[in-house]
C-alpha cells in the first residue's frame, strides 16, 4: 500500500507543478539585479550619463542640463539643481 | 563538451556572469518547483528563485566547487521559503491568480480550470502540513531525493527525516482521500494501511 501512495503522491506533485511555468525573463531580471547597482556606483564615480542599454533601469530617466542624469530614486542632493529646470519623473 | 557544475562554480567564483547564467538555466526550474510547492505561491516562488541565485552569485566564495551544487541550492531554497512563510503567513493562493501561470495561456479554458483543480487539490493537502513535514514531502516526492540526501540538506538525522516523512504521508493520505472521494487510481487502495 505504501508503494501505491508513494507513486500517487510523486505523480500528483510532479504533474501539478509541471504545468506551472517559471517566469520567462527571470534570468534577465537576475542579471539586472546584479548589474544595475554596479552601474549606479560607477556613474557616481565617473559621471557617465548613459548606462548600457540592455541594463538600463526600468524607471524613467530625466536628463538635466549639462548632460547630468537623474533617476527618480537616486537624486543626488550634492549636484546643483535649478528650480524650474527640474522635470518631475513618474515611476 | 558540457561543463559539469563543479567547473562552472569555479568560473562563478571568478565573478563570471556567464557561469551564473548557465547554472540558472540548469537549476532554476528545480528551485522554482520546490519553492512553489512549499509556499503555494507562484509569485513568491519566482522571487525566491531570484533570491537563491543572487545569493549563489554573492556567496560563491563560500561554496566548495569540489562538492555537488544541488544540496546547496535545495538548502537555500528551503531556508528562504521558510523566511517567506514566516513573514507572510499566507498558505493558499486565490485560484483566479493562478491562471496566468499555467502554461503561458496556451490551454483552453476547460483545461485551465482542470489544471487549477489539480493544483488546488494537491496544494491544499501539502500546505496543511507543518513546515518540517512539508519540506520533507516536497524533497522526497517532487525531487526524488533519498532520505540520506534530505538529511544532509536539512542537517537533521535520517531518523528525523523518516519520522517527518511518515507523519506527512499519513496526513496527506487523509487529506487526499477526502478530496478525491469517489475517484480511484489503478492499484491504489484508499483504505490501505
Amino acid at each position: 500500500m505504501d508503494d501505491d501512495m508513494d507513486l500517487y503522491l510523486s505523480r500528483c506533485l510532479k504533474n501539478a507543478t509541471a504545468r506551472i511555468q517559471p517566469p520567462a525573463r527571470g534570468k534577465e531580471r537576475l542579471f539586472r539585479a546584479i548589474i544595475a547597482p554596479r552601474w549606479r556606483s560607477a556613474r557616481r564615480l565617473v559621471g557617465s550619463p548613459q548606462p548600457p542599454r540592455e541594463f538600463r533601469p526600468s524607471d524613467q530617466v530625466v536628463y538635466l542640463p549639462g548632460n547630468l542624469m537623474q533617476s527618480s530614486f537616486t537624486l543626488s542632493l550634492a549636484w546643483p539643481v535649478h528650480i524650474g529646470t527640474l522635470i518631475s519623473v513618474n515611476r | 563538451m558540457d561543463l559539469v557544475d563543479q567547473d562552472v562554480v569555479f568560473q562563478l567564483k571568478q565573478g563570471s556572469l556567464d557561469a551564473l547564467g548557465l547554472l540558472y538555466d540548469r537549476h532554476q526550474r528545480m528551485v522554482f518547483r520546490t519553492a512553489l510547492v512549499i509556499t503555494g505561491d507562484p509569485d513568491a516562488a519566482a522571487d525566491l528563485v531570484q533570491d537563491v541565485f543572487l545569493r549563489l552569485y554573492r556567496f560563491a566564495d563560500h561554496i566548495d566547487p569540489g562538492r555537488p551544487l544541488e544540496p546547496w541550492l535545495y538548502r537555500m531554497t528551503v531556508n528562504l521559503s521558510y523566511t517567506w512563510m514566516k513573514r507572510n503567513r499566507r498558505w493558499l493562493r486565490p485560484l483566479e491568480d493562478l491562471a496566468e501561470w499555467l502554461t503561458g495561456g496556451r490551454q483552453s479554458p476547460h483545461e485551465v480550470v482542470e489544471m487549477q483543480d489539480d493544483w488546488d487539490r494537491v496544494q491544499r493537502a501539502v500546505s496543511n502540513l507543518p513546515f518540517p513535514q512539508r519540506v520533507v514531502i516536497v524533497l522526497y516526492y517532487l525531487n526524488d531525493l533519498s532520505l540520506q540526501d534530505i538529511s544532509e540538506i536539512l542537517e537533521v538525522p535520517v531518523g528525523t527525516v523518516k519520522s517527518r516523512l511518515h507523519y506527512g504521508r499519513q496526513a496527506l493520505r487523509k487529506s487526499l482521500e477526502g478530496l478525491m472521494e469517489g475517484e480511484s487510481l489503478p492499484g491504489f487502495d484508499y483504505k490501505g494501511s
